[in-house]
């Protein structure tokens, strides 16, 4: 795909669109570029020569994506800040870039939107363990910069030199698909020509530890041990140059990767699969990528387009995952998951949270609280934060325990993130 | 340990100035701009550091921008203004 976009250029191409299909609205979003990274290396190259998603040491932890690329690509003064999720993200859309032939700067009438499961994670616990440690007054100012949800998304956007809207969908279900949805819309409003999109997590223990769960909770027991042991945790990046798929054929050529929304947000990997009702060919297909992008894909149970898909579907109902087979809500939805004024953001949709919390007694070092504490387990899921409270003070009775602090982080829509420091009361009556 | 070398460590560590080591730090080299080449996001560090680790406060912005000019005047400034807490080595991380 090298190349493919050399004369794209910054003069407006595009206009404003709305195809409608059956009664339906239907976009689609052309891949003008893409790249991806992950422990087993970087490239779509590496990844369609089937290598393994999750590149496991001999000790049972998960390789790191390496970013030491990226020193040749900037000054290694200008990375000294970043931190491994905005390494991750900078270089795999660097790489994007570079496979759709952009090189202008600055980047204009390009937005930017990231999505991730978790966001920062590793910084958002520098920063808590930096509370922990040396108190309110004295945490660092710099772990705290780089805890915010929106740094790694406006972190692309500064070294990018990218002008357009910047936000990051972090959200523990479906940000992918929110995260396309808002493009989506970017592009069909006409605020952006085109948006880089990426997708990001990066590995930490608490991901890990939590997919396990969340397996174990949605599955069968029967199923139950072999799903968490299957489960490929690991971390990487995938990004891509969207413009509007209505104009795909004249700036891609026939072979136009898209992506199609209707209503539900599908990825389609198969060879021969057709992923929007305008007959284009499915993202990559043929190119042999299997196994991994429709693990990520959301498609509506009994919708046609999804027929081709039933056997994931399948095994996702197998697992008792019958989330990601749900339907994206189209039109106003797209607005509610990335607030502020860029996308008319009325509040309406709920933060959601997960509760680690504390109690008296050692931790797990990972998570560094202070002497004397003890991890007593943690809530996760669609918690709304205000039951935060009630999900400490549940854990705590159930040890036997008062609460004696809890890290509530919470995962708010469009880059909205808070981050609920959580003490014990004075007179022990709860939480406070 | 000499202050001027705690300094440098704690500097490359907080900082994260993972291309170099205390010994292509020049005590007299300015911190900020050229030099180092800290900004201002460091700054605030800097003084949150230092309080952290020497017990000293930089109370207003003209104290720290004579204290901040290299590691030679911030070694000096701890060093009239410091608590009596010793300089043993960098503290254990969080």
């Amino acid at each position: 795909m090298r190349g493919r976009h050399a004369g794209l250029s910054g003069e407006s191409r595009y206009r404003r669109y709305g195809a409608h299909s059956g009664g339906e609205r239907v976009m689609t979003l052309a891949v003008g570029g893409a790249a991806c990274l992950g422990s087993f290396g970087g490239g779509m190259e590496a990844l369609m020569r089937g290598a393994p998603l999750s590149v496991v040491h001999a000790d049972g932890r998960a390789a790191a994506v390496d970013t030491s690329a990226l020193k040749g690509k900037l000054p290694a003064r200008a990375l000294r800040q970043l931190d491994h999720f905005s390494r991750t993200a900078l270089l795999c859309a660097l790489n994007a870039l570079e496979d759709a032939g952009i090189s202008e700067s600055p980047l204009r009438d390009t937005g930017i939107i990231l999505a991730s499961g978790y966001g920062p994670a590793t910084p958002t616990f520098e920063f808590q363990d930096s509370i922990l440690a040396y108190g309110e007054l004295l945490a660092s100012p710099l772990a705290f910069s780089r805890s915010v949800q929106n740094i790694p998304a406006a972190t692309l956007a500064v070294m990018l030199h990218m002008v357009g809207p910047c936000a990051t969908v972090c959200r523990g279900d479906f940000p992918v698909a929110d995260a396309l949805c808002v493009a989506r819309q970017w592009l069909e409003e006409g605020r952006v020509e085109r948006v880089l999109f990426g997708a990001v997590d990066e590995l930490t223990p608490l991901l890990a530890q939590l997919t396990r769960l969340r397996a174990g909770l949605r599955s069968s027991s029967a199923g139950r041990e072999g799903l968490r042991a299957a489960l490929p945790v690991s971390e990487g990046a995938v990004f891509f140059c969207l413009t509007s798929g209505k104009e795909a054929p004249e700036l891609c050529g026939r072979h136009t990767p898209t992506i199609g929304l209707n209503g539900a947000a599908e990825f389609s990997a198969r060879s021969g699969e057709r992923s929007d009702r305008n007959g284009a060919p499915a993202a990559f297909a043929g190119k042999g990528l299997r196994g991994c992008i429709e693990d990520i894909r959301y498609g509506r149970a009994g919708n046609s387009d999804s027929a081709g898909n039933a056997e994931a579907e399948r095994t996702a109902a197998a697992a008792g995952d019958a989330a990601r087979t749900g339907v994206l809500r189209a039109g106003t939805t797209d607005s509610e998951v990335a607030p502020g004024s860029d996308t008319g953001f009325d509040g309406r949709a709920g933060v959601r949270g997960e509760v680690p919390v504390f109690l008296s007694g050692a931790v797990p070092r990972r998570l560094r609280a202070l002497p004397g504490m003890r991890y007593a387990g943690h809530v996760y899921g669609n918690i709304p934060i205000a039951q935060a409270f009630d999900a400490v003070s549940a854990l705590s009775c159930g040890n036997g325990l008062p609460a004696g602090r809890a890290l509530c982080r919470a995962y708010g829509a469009g880059g909205r993130t808070a981050c609920l420091y959580v003490r014990q009361a004075e007179n022990g009556g709860g939480v406070s | 340990m000499d202050i001027r070398t705690v300094l440098k460590q704690e500097l490359i560590k907080e900082l994260r100035l993972e291309d170099i080591g205390p010994e292509d730090i020049d005590d007299a080299a300015p911190l900020f701009g050229e030099g180092l080449g800290l900004d201002s996001l460091d700054a605030v560090e800097l003084t949150v550091l230092v309080q952290r680790r020497f017990g000293v406060i930089i109370e207003d912005i003209d104290a720290a921008r004579g204290a901040f000019a290299s590691v030679d005047a911030l070694a000096g400034y701890i060093e009239t203004r410091k608590d009596g807490m010793p300089c043993t080595g960098p503290l254990p991380s969080p």
